[in-house]
C-alpha cells in the first residue's frame, strides 16, 4: 500500500477492487490448503463484498473443520463481518469526501451524514420489517441475537420459534391486535373445549411475547441512537483537539466506548428495566403454557409428563432431607453422648487424682511430728 | 485524519492476521484448565470437595476451605500456572480445600440454600474439622460463595476461625447494582416454576448484556490480534471456556437466591432465615477479610463494603483491588497481591 494520497473516485475503487481480489484469493487459498478441496468459482470471486467473502469461506472450509474449532470461527467470522461492514462504510464516505476535492474537513461532514444516515436506516428497518430486533441487533452483531436463540431453545416447539412466530407477533402492530385478541378469546364449546381453550391461551401468550420483544427492541434502539449522538458529541470533541481517531480500529473503539456509555445510561432507566422483564416473563409464560398442553398429550399417551416427573424428584428430596436431618440428630446425640461420656471420665479422674494426692500427702501433725523429731535427733 | 487507503491497508492487515490465525486456532487442541494438584476427599451427590496438595514443608495447622459461587465453575481460582490463585495460596504455605458444587441436573431441581449451606457446607466443614482434630476452620468465600460464606458463619459462628470474602455482595440493593435493578421486574417463581433448574445460558445472557458491546464485539477483534500467538490464544480461550462454562442453577436455590438476596435485601435487613437458623450478622465476630475489586461491574464495591456496618466482629479489614470482577483472579497484578494479602492476613490470625 503507498502512502501518498490519491485522488479520484475510479482510483479508489480500482484500489478497492484490487484489495478484494488479493484478500479474496487469500481467504481461498487457506480454504483450499485446509480442506483440501478446489475453489469453487460459481462462488463468485471477485465481486463479492467482503462481508460477504466470510460467508462463502465459511461455507468452503466448515466442514472439514472440528465441530470445537467451528464455533469459534464462526463468532469470529460473525464479530468480523461487522468490522467489515464499518470498514466498508467508512471508506466510502471517506472515498467520497476525497473525491470532492473541497475543504480537507469535508470529511467530517461527510462522517456526519453517514452516522445520520445509519441511524435513519435503522430506525426505518425498525419502524417497517417484522423482525423485532432489526435496526438494533443488525449493527454489528449484538446480544439481542442470543434471546433469540434461547427463546427458541426453551420452547418446546421445534425450530427457530422467535422467527417461526413473527406473524402472529406483527399483528399487534398491524393494527389487527384487538381483533386477534378478541377472536382468541372467543369462549370455547363441546366435546374439544378445554383443548381448545389451552391452544387459545397459548396464541394469546404469544401475542403478548411478541408485544413485549417489540417493546424491548424500542429501548435498545433508544440506546444506538444515543450511542450515535454521544460518537458526535466525541468526534467533535477530538476534533476540536485536534486528535481526530488516527485507523479503523480507533474509530471502531470509540464507537465501543460512546455505545457502552449508552447503554450503561440507558439500562438502568425504568423503561429499560421494564421492557426487559416483560419480554423474560412473557417467555416464561408461553413456555409453561406449552409445557402444560405437551403434558396433556403424554398423559394421553401414557407417558411420563412434566408433572409426574416434578412430583417424583420432591419427595425424593424431602426423603433425602429426612436421611440427612437424621443423619445428623444421630451424629449430633453421639457427639452428646461422648461429650457426656468425656465429661464424667475427666470427672472420675479429676476425683481420683484429688483422691491421689490426698494419699501422698502426710496429715499435717504427722508431718510437724516428723519435724520435731528431725529437730531432736 | 486517515485516507481510504490506510482503511483498506487496515482491513487487509486484519484479514491477514485472522486467516493465518485460524490455523492457529484450528491446531489449539484442548482447553485444559486447573493448575494445581488437588485429590478428591469427599463426595456427596453431584458435590465433590477437594484438598490441593501443599506446596510448603509444614503448611499452616488451620485448613482454608474455599466456597466458590453456584454460578460458573470454581477452576477460575486455579485457571493455569500462572494465573492461579490457589497456587499461590499453597505457595504462601496454606492448606487448601475446594467445594466443587458440579453440575445440577433436573433431579437437583428442589436443592435449596438451606440443602446448600446447612447441609453440604456444613458437612464440608465438618469433615475437615474431623480429618485435622479442630473445632473449627477457615473460610474463605467467592462472589456468591462469598455470600454463603457469610451466611454459613452467621448460623455457625462456632466452626469458623477466620472469615475471608472476595468479591462478595452483601447489600443487594446499592444504586450501582444493575443486575439487582434488573431482577426486581422479574417474575422468579414463574421463571423457575417453568424451568425448574434456571438455565447457565439465561445467566451468561445476563452477564453478557451487562456490557454488550465490549464483550460480544470488540473483545473478538481483541481476539483476532493475537490469533497468531499459540499461547495468548490458548489463554484467551481458556477464559473463554470459563466464561461459557455455566452449570444450570438448581431452581429452588435460584429462587430463594434472587427473592431473598435481591428482591428482598434480607440478608442486611436482619429478616433472613435459612432452614429454622437465624443468619445475623452480628454473630460474625470472628477476625473477617473483605476483598473487593474497585471496577467490579458485577458485585459493585458498595454491595461489597457494606459488611464492615453489619458484622459483630472487632477484627475487620478490607482489601481494595484495582481491577474488575475477573481480573482478581487472573491478572498479574492480582497474582502478586491477592493471595499473599489474603495468607499474612491468615497467618497473623493462626497463633
Amino acid at each position: 500500500m503507498n502512502d501518498k494520497p490519491s485522488s479520484g473516485q475510479a482510483e479508489w475503487s480500482g484500489a478497492w477492487a484490487d484489495m478484494q481480489r488479493h484478500y479474496w484469493n487469500a481467504w481461498t487459498d487457506l480454504a483450499r490448503t485446509a480442506s483440501g478441496v478446489s475453489h469453487d468459482p460459481s462462488l463468485g470471486a471477485s465481486s463479492a463484498p467482503w462481508g460477504q467473502g466470510f460467508d462463502l469461506w465459511s461455507k468452503m472450509l466448515g466442514p472439514v473443520m472440528a465441530p470445537e474449532s467451528r464455533a469459534w470461527m464462526d463468532k469470529l467470522l460473525e464479530i468480523n463481518k461487522g468490522y467489515l461492514k464499518m470498514g466498508e462504510a467508512l471508506f466510502n464516505t471517506y472515498s467520497a469526501a476525497q473525491h470532492s476535492g473541497k475543504d480537507p474537513g469535508q470529511w467530517w461532514e461527510s462522517f456526519n451524514q453517514y452516522l445520520t444516515k445509519m441511524q435513519e436506516q435503522m430506525a426505518n428497518q425498525f419502524r417497517s420489517s417484522k423482525d423485532p430486533w432489526a435496526g438494533f441487533a443488525t449493527l454489528w452483531g449484538l446480544p439481542a441475537d442470543t434471546w433469540k436463540r434461547l427463546a427458541s431453545a426453551w420452547s418446546t416447539m421445534p425450530g427457530d420459534v422467535e422467527k417461526a412466530f413473527r406473524d402472529i407477533d406483527g399483528l399487534p402492530h398491524s393494527g389487527l391486535a384487538p381483533l386477534a385478541h378478541e377472536w382468541l378469546s372467543t369462549p370455547t364449546l363441546g366435546y374439544t373445549r378445554e383443548s381448545q381453550e389451552e391452544a387459545q391461551r397459548l396464541a394469546q401468550l404469544w401475542l403478548e411475547h411478541g408485544q413485549a420483544v417489540k417493546a424491548y427492541g424500542d429501548v435498545l434502539s433508544r440506546i444506538i441512537t444515543r450511542s450515535g449522538e454521544l460518537l458526535k458529541e466525541k468526534m467533535t470533541g477530538l476534533m476540536t483537539k485536534g486528535e481526530p481517531p488516527d485507523s479503523l480500529r480507533a474509530c471502531y473503539d470509540l464507537w465501543v466506548d460512546c455505545s457502552e456509555e449508552a447503554h450503561a445510561e440507558i439500562s438502568v432507566s425504568d423503561p429499560f428495566i421494564k421492557a426487559q422483564a416483560r419480554m423474560t416473563n412473557a417467555m416464561m409464560a408461553v413456555k409453561r403454557q406449552e409445557q402444560k398442553i405437551v403434558d396433556e398429550m403424554l398423559g394421553a399417551l401414557n407417558m411420563p409428563t412434566r408433572r409426574e416427573l416434578d412430583t417424583s424428584h420432591r419427595r425424593l428430596h424431602q426423603l433425602q432431607r429426612q436421611v440427612w436431618q437424621l443423619q445428623q440428630t444421630l451424629e449430633d446425640a453421639g457427639t452428646l453422648e461422648l461429650r457426656e461420656e468425656v465429661a464424667a471420665l475427666q470427672r472420675q479422674v479429676s476425683e481420683w487424682s484429688a483422691g491421689a494426692r490426698a494419699d501422698q500427702t502426710p496429715p499435717a501433725n504427722t508431718a510437724r511430728r516428723a519435724a520435731k523429731s528431725k529437730d531432736a535427733t | 485524519m486517515f485516507r481510504p487507503d490506510q482503511i483498506m491497508q487496515e482491513i487487509y492487515d486484519f484479514n491477514h492476521k485472522v486467516a493465518n490465525g485460524l490455523k492457529t486456532l484450528s491446531r489449539v487442541g484442548d482447553i485444559d484448565v486447573g493448575a494445581s494438584h488437588k485429590d478428591p476427599v469427599y463426595r456427596e451427590d453431584k458435590l465433590t470437595l477437594y484438598r490441593f496438595r501443599p506446596r510448603a514443608a509444614e503448611p499452616a495447622k488451620v485448613p482454608v476451605l474455599i466456597i466458590y459461587a453456584l454460578v460458573n465453575r470454581p477452576y477460575m481460582a486455579d485457571l493455569q500456572e500462572d494465573r492461579s490463585m490457589i497456587r499461590g495460596l499453597l505457595d504462601q504455605g496454606l492448606d487448601v480445600y475446594l467445594i466443587d458444587w458440579g453440575y445440577p441436573d433436573g433431579a437437583d431441581r428442589y436443592l435449596n440454600l438451606d440443602d446448600y449451606l446447612n447441609g453440604y457446607v456444613r458437612r464440608c466443614v465438618d469433615f475437615i474439622c474431623r480429618q485435622h482434630h479442630l473445632p473449627s476452620i477457615n473460610l474463605l468465600g467467592i462472589c456468591q460463595g462469598g455470600t454463603f460464606s457469610v451466611c454459613f458463619s452467621a448460623m455457625h459462628p462456632e466452626k469458623v476461625s477466620n472469615l475471608v470474602t472476595m468479591v462478595t455482595p452483601i447489600d443487594f440493593k446499592t444504586p450501582d447494582n444493575v443486575l439487582s435493578q434488573w431482577v426486581q421486574e422479574l417474575d422468579v417463581d414463574l421463571m423457575v416454576d417453568t424451568l425448574g433448574n434456571v438455565p447457565g445460558e439465561l445467566l451468561n445472557w445476563s452477564f453478557l448484556s451487562l456490557k454488550p458491546f465490549r464483550l460480544t464485539g470488540q473483545k473478538y477483534l481483541d481476539m483476532a490480534e493475537i490469533l497468531e500467538d499459540p499461547i495468548k490464544l490458548k489463554n484467551f480461550l481458556r477464559m473463554e471456556k470459563w466464561i461459557f462454562d455455566s452449570p444450570d442453577q438448581a431452581g429452588e436455590a435460584f429462587r430463594q437466591f434472587i427473592k431473598w438476596f435481591y428482591k428482598e435485601n434480607r440478608l442486611v435487613n436482619g429478616n433472613l432465615e435459612i432452614g429454622g437458623h437465624k443468619v445475623n450478622l452480628s454473630r460474625i465476630t470472628m477476625p473477617v477479610f473483605n476483598v473487593y475489586a474497585t471496577e467490579d461491574h458485577l458485585v459493585p464495591p458498595a454491595a461489597s463494603i457494606a459488611l464492615e456496618h453489619y458484622v459483630g466482629s472487632k477484627d475487620y479489614t478490607t482489601m481494595a483491588f484495582k481491577g474488575g470482577h475477573i481480573g482478581i483472579y487472573v491478572s498479574g497484578r492480582a497474582q502478586k497481591e491477592i493471595p499473599a494479602g489474603v495468607a499474612e492476613w491468615l497467618k497473623n490470625r493462626m497463633h
